[in-house]
Parts: C-alpha cells; sequence; structure tokens
C-alpha cells in the first residue's frame, strides 16, 4: 500500500495550480510543435528547454515531460491525416490509419488513437509507481563497477536499435563519450580540450549541443530537400468510435501496452520499436490478416497504445537507476542536471516530491492530451498550413533567444552553430545522432564511475567481470553484440527500421 | 554488407533520402565518416598529447579520453576500410546553401545582441536566414522578419523578462 501513499504524495504535487497549468502548457505546446511535420519530439524538446530553466524543478520536468507526450501525440494526429509521421514511432500508425481516413474514417481513427494511448498511458503510469521503487533498490546495491557496466550495456543495446551501419552508431558513440570529457576534470580540475576557452571549463553546454544537432541541423536539412509538404488534410468526420470499433480495438490496445511497457523498459528501447513490435502481432493473430494496410482498427490501436506505453516505461530506468536510456531520456536527464539534481538511483528517496510528483503528473498530462487533441484537433490541422518560410526562422530565433537567455553566453552561440554543422554532417553522412546524445550525457559518469571502480580494485580490470550483477550486464553487453552479428537479426532490423 | 536504409539521423525520423537508397553510395558516406571520426580522433589524441596519463589504478585526466580517441580512431579507421569494399562514390549531395546561410544567421546573432539588441539581432537573423530559400521573396521577408522581431521583443523582452536588451546602448 505504500505505493499509494507516495502516489497521494505525487498528485499533491501535481495537482497544485501551477504545476497542473506547466502540465497542460507543455503538452499543448509538444503537441503543437509536434504537429508540425519535419519536427520530431527530440527537437521539440531541445528548443523548448530554455523555457523550463527558471522554472522550479519538479515544474521543470512535468513541463518536459508533458512536451514530449505532447510531441508524440501530435505526431500521430498528422501520420492519420497526412500521411507525414512526426517521428518514427508513428510511423505504422501511417499504415492503416491513413487508409481508413481515406475511408472516411479519420474522426475514429484520431479517437482510436487518442484513446488507446490514454489507456497505455494509465497503465504504464502505474508500472512506473510499482517498479520504479523496486528497481531503485536492486540499484542501492550498486558499486561503481556495476554502474560503469550498466551504462555500457545502455550504450551497446541502443546500437541494436538504430538505424543504419552499428559501426557508424559505435563511433558516434565514442565521439558522444569524447565531446562529455571536455571541461575541467572532476579530479583534478585540469582543463581539457578547453583551448582556453573559459566557458568550455564546465564542459560543452548540453543545451546548445541538442539544440543544434536536433534543432539547427533539422531546419537546414529540411530547407535543403525542400521537401513538396502535402497542404491537403484528409477531412476528419465523426470523432466517435461504434460499439464494434470499440470492439475490434480494445484487445489490440490491451496487448499493445503490454509490448510497448515491456520493450520500453529496457535499455535502448523507448517508443518506437513497441509500435513494430504490436503492429507484427496483431497482423499475426488476427484471423484476417489481409485487412491490414487496408484500415484495420487493430492496426491503429495496437501500435498507438505500444508507442505511449513505451515512451512512458523508458522513464523507469531513468528515474530508478538514474540512467537516461535513449537520447529523449537523457534529455530529460540533462535538464536535471541543469536544476542540479544528479539522476541517482538516491533521487526517488531523497526528492520523493519530484519523482512522484512527476509520476502523477504523466497521468494527468494524458487526460490532458485526451482534452487538447480530439476537441482542438481543427485547430491542429490548420497549423499544417504555416509556409515553412515563416516556421524556419521562427525556430531559428527560438533557439538562438533561448539558448542565449540561459547564461547570456557569445560562446555558447558559437557552440550552438558549430552543432548545427556537426548535426547536418551527420545526416549527410548517415550518422545517427541519437546514439551521440545519449553517450555525451553518461560520458562523464561513466568516467566518474570506470575512475573510482579502478581505484577500489587497485587497478584490476577483472573487477567488472568477478562482481556478478557486473559480469550479469557484461554478458547482456556480449549477447546484444552477437544479436548484432547473426544474419536473420540483421535482416529483420533493417526491416524494422526501415519502414 | 550494410542493408540500404531509409535514414534519417533527425529526431528519429525517417524521411526518404536517396542518397542512401542506393547502397552504391554508402561507400562514399563510409569512407567520409571514417574520416571524420579519424581526424577527430587524432586531433583529440594530439591536444591531450600532454594530459597525464596516470596509471589504471589512479587515473589522470588524460586516461579516459585518450582511450575513447583511440577507440574512435580504430572505428574511423575500419569504416574506411570497409567503405572500399562497399564500392561506389556518387556524390553525397550539395545542400551548402542552406547550410551557410543558416549558421551565418546563428553568427550574425552571436555578435549582434549584445551591441544591437534584441529586435535590431532578430531581424538581421531573419534577414540572412531567408537566403537559404532557393528564391527569395523579399516583400514577404521583410513582413516576416519584422512580424517576428516584433513577436520575440514582446514576447521573450517584455512578457518573459528574460533581462534581454530590445534596443541598442
Amino acid at each position: 500500500m505504500e505505493v499509494f501513499s507516495s502516489l497521494y504524495l505525487g498528485f499533491s504535487v501535481a495537482v497544485s495550480p501551477a504545476n497542473i497549468g506547466y502540465c497542460f502548457t507543455g503538452a499543448l505546446v509538444g503537441t503543437l510543435i509536434g504537429v508540425l511535420p519535419g519536427i520530431g519530439p527530440l527537437a521539440t524538446m531541445a528548443m523548448l528547454l530554455p523555457l523550463t530553466f527558471y522554472l522550479p524543478t519538479s515544474s521543470a520536468l512535468i513541463m518536459l515531460a508533458g512536451i514530449y507526450y505532447g510531441a508524440l501525440y501530435g505526431s500521430s494526429t498528422t501520420a492519420i491525416l497526412m500521411k507525414v509521421p512526426g517521428e518514427s514511432s508513428s510511423v505504422v500508425t501511417c499504415l492503416d490509419g491513413y487508409v481508413m481516413a481515406q475511408q472516411g474514417r479519420a474522426g475514429v481513427a484520431l479517437a482510436t488513437a487518442a484513446l488507446a494511448s490514454f489507456f497505455a498511458g494509465t497503465v504504464a503510469t502505474l508500472l512506473i509507481a510499482v517498479f520504479g521503487p523496486a528497481l531503485t533498490s536492486v540499484a542501492q546495491q550498486f558499486g561503481p563497477a556495476e554502474y560503469f557496466s550498466l551504462m555500457v550495456l545502455g550504450l551497446i543495446s541502443a546500437l541494436v536499435f538504430t538505424q543504419g551501419s552499428p559501426i557508424k552508431a559505435l563511433a558516434m558513440i565514442f565521439l558522444g563519450l569524447l565531446l562529455g570529457t571536455v571541461g575541467a576534470d572532476i579530479n583534478t580540475g585540469f582543463d581539457r580540450f578547453t583551448f582556453g576557452v573559459p566557458d568550455l571549463r564546465d564542459g560543452i553546454d548540453f543545451v546548445a549541443v541538442s539544440m543544434g544537432l536536433f534543432g539547427i541541423a533539422e531546419i537546414i536539412v529540411n530547407l535543403d530537400r525542400s521537401r513538396d509538404r502535402p497542404v491537403s488534410t484528409l477531412p476528419i468526420s465523426r470523432l466517435w468510435l461504434t460499439r464494434q470499433d470499440f470492439k475490434a480495438a480494445w484487445p489490440a490496445a490491451v496487448r499493445g501496452t503490454g509490448v510497448g511497457a515491456a520493450l520500453g523498459i529496457l535499455p535502448g528501447g523507448g517508443a518506437m520499436l513497441g509500435s513494430f513490435a504490436s503492429y507484427a502481432i496483431e497482423k499475426r493473430i488476427s484471423r484476417t490478416p489481409d485487412r491490414f494496410g487496408r484500415g484495420a482498427i487493430e492496426g491503429v490501436s495496437g501500435p498507438e497504445a505500444a508507442n505511449n506505453a513505451g515512451a512512458q516505461a523508458s522513464f523507469i530506468p531513468m528515474l530508478s537507476l538514474g540512467i537516461p536510456s535513449n537520447a529523449v531520456m537523457a534529455m530529460m536527464a540533462g535538464a536535471m542536471l541543469l536544476h542540479g539534481i544528479a539522476p541517482s538511483p538516491s533521487f526517488a528517496a531523497q526528492r520523493p516530491d519530484l519523482f512522484w510528483g512527476l509520476i502523477a503528473s504523466m497521468w494527468i498530462g494524458n487526460v490532458m492530451l485526451l482534452v487538447i487533441n480530439l476537441p482542438l484537433v481543427g485547430l491542429w490541422v490548420r497549423l499544417l498550413r504555416i509556409p515553412y518560410d515563416v516556421l524556419f526562422p521562427v525556430i531559428l530565433l527560438c533557439c538562438c533567444i533561448g539558448l542565449y537567455s540561459i547564461s547570456h553566453s557569445f560562446a555558447d552561440l558559437m557552440l550552438l552553430a558549430l552543432f548545427g554543422l556537426v548535426g547536418v554532417v551527420c545526416v549527410k553522412l548517415d550518422c545517427p545522432m541519437a546514439p551521440l546524445m545519449l553517450a555525451f550525457i553518461l560520458g562523464p559518469m561513466m568516467e566518474e564511475n570506470l575512475r573510482r571502480a579502478m581505484l577500489l580494485a587497485y587497478g584490476d580490470v577483472t573487477i567488472f567481470a568477478t562482481r556478478p550483477l557486473s559480469a550479469a550486464m557484461l554478458i547482456a553487453c556480449l549477447l546484444c553484440v552477437a544479436l548484432l552479428l547473426l544474419p536473420t537479426f540483421r535482416r529483420v532490423r533493417a526491416a524494422a527500421t526501415d519502414a | 554488407m550494410e542493408q540500404a536504409k531509409i535514414s534519417s539521423s533527425i529526431g528519429e525520423m525517417p524521411i526518404p533520402d536517396e542518397s542512401t537508397e542506393n547502397p552504391a553510395i554508402q561507400g562514399r558516406s563510409h569512407f567520409l565518416a571514417g574520416l571524420m571520426f579519424a581526424a577527430i580522433a587524432a586531433a583529440a589524441l594530439f591536444v591531450s598529447r600532454d594530459y597525464t596519463s596516470g596509471s589504471a589504478v589512479n587515473m589522470g585526466p588524460g586516461y579516459f579520453p585518450r582511450l575513447l580517441a583511440s577507440g574512435l580512431l580504430i572505428l574511423g579507421l575500419l569504416l574506411m576500410a570497409r567503405s572500399f569494399r562497399a564500392g561506389g562514390w556518387d556524390a553525397i549531395g550539395a545542400g551548402a546553401r542552406p547550410l551557410v546561410c543558416i549558421l551565418g544567421a546563428i553568427l550574425v546573432f552571436a555578435f549582434a545582441i549584445e551591441p544591437l539588441g534584441l529586435f535590431v539581432t532578430c531581424m538581421l537573423s531573419v534577414l540572412v536566414a531567408a537566403f537559404a530559400q532557393p528564391r527569395v521573396n523579399w516583400p514577404r521577408v521583410t513582413v516576416i522578419a519584422l512580424a517576428l522581431a516584433t513577436a520575440c521583443s514582446l514576447v521573450f523582452g517584455y512578457a518573459l523578462s528574460l533581462s534581454l536588451a530590445i534596443w541598442p546602448g
């Protein structure tokens, strides 16, 4: 029953009028920007990070989480109405959602997506409330060696789920870790790679990196491709489900929630994988598999539930172990660090108000999204008509002003331009940026734990293999690598990340 | 061999891109990516040449960075080596114009914000950024720049009071 008293504490934090306001604002702004094609959740979060800088910590985290769900929701809307997924986890939603819209059932598809996501969000919130603290108690036994191995596992498993060449992704991880070493050395205060720039002594500013890689680079690539932006959207029609629709949709949503949550907890997991897995399962077990791709409602409710459950379950490793498992969580961790809170297993014990407040706000955020999305969907559709020549200067200025407002630093703006350049080069060369971002955040923690572990073990590297928990995690790493080398798995991975 | 994939590293959003659908082109992207990683690693090794390594027991500031840079160097060389096996050397695509203009706009912002204030800086940045488009409709761009400068000054300067100077001086 401890969960309930803790949840009560959480709700008492999250239901304060100010926090409800921030949760609502986050969800609203997240949806608003997530709806805009070509701007994924990462870019949205990067752009809006400075907004949360001046807020109290709990409000800042609540708002950021709201932005994330909002962006996820927004991208399903465009997936259904325009066949333009805002980000990869709603790629699957296009398959049947857009066909439903073509059949004049757009409103049903939107309502199904919203309700399935809401259901998954509710279940996932409960899961976090139950499993978060349980994992935390396991993590209490972790020493530096276990932490180091866990972070290695997190980074290696990120490789498994990234698109494209694993060697490139691995190189991006090394580059991210290397970027993380910039600044004064924690133990000796010795300046590393600062080139005499005082602003670099505290490390490369994380907001500048994330904005540059995900915001600025995105504008440049979009302008370069000058993609034809589809302006026509399908009409929405009736927003309600018939009893028959409901009966077809809910079992898929339940299965999707399970699959999504299970895959979301895994390091390197997140929203995308679950939605693909759920679609595959629904198609496999359906008595009429040929309906899929022709407007099957299960093809919308399952994946939508899975991606929302996965998105939320990926909070579990970050909140309970202090280890972000994907780039979005890396940003959450970065935001916590900006507020002077290091993500760690003792987070829940030291700041129960923050921990439980955030969890409670997740559920409230899901309710709000339901409220925001269904009645306002017409407004979102109108947003899609904003011409790009107005949109891109807005994003550019928001990034510049937002970044500059944090510390009035000229060097940060230079870094923004530099990382914009890095981002474009990475896109051109097909190098995935999410692993770099994750490694950049984990880098300093990894170095600290490596040094501490080696100090404790008198420089004996075998410490990582002889401590059972650490060894188990390293074995999991090896399994991931073996998986990557397996030809069958490579084909499956290619197909899954290809869609 | 890596499979041809629809790529996009940005925001994990798959955007169809001709350059990666063709496996032949992957060779070049592998080579250039490898070269980039190797060059960065070499530079990092060079810059950190005087950082003390210490020992495994008591690591100095140079230990971890050099470990990483060495790993990156190996991966870079590996990618370059693989590129020859992948074959194919086609253009990655130009697109220098948006790159220069957007980055230029950020530089303009960086240099102008302190002396010129928010309003003028926003105007200038938007005007520079506008060159990123293949055709520039000047009357339209001017209106957008004016509107955005006003909106930013109102929102960031007055409403959120971020302690940014709005006017020169």
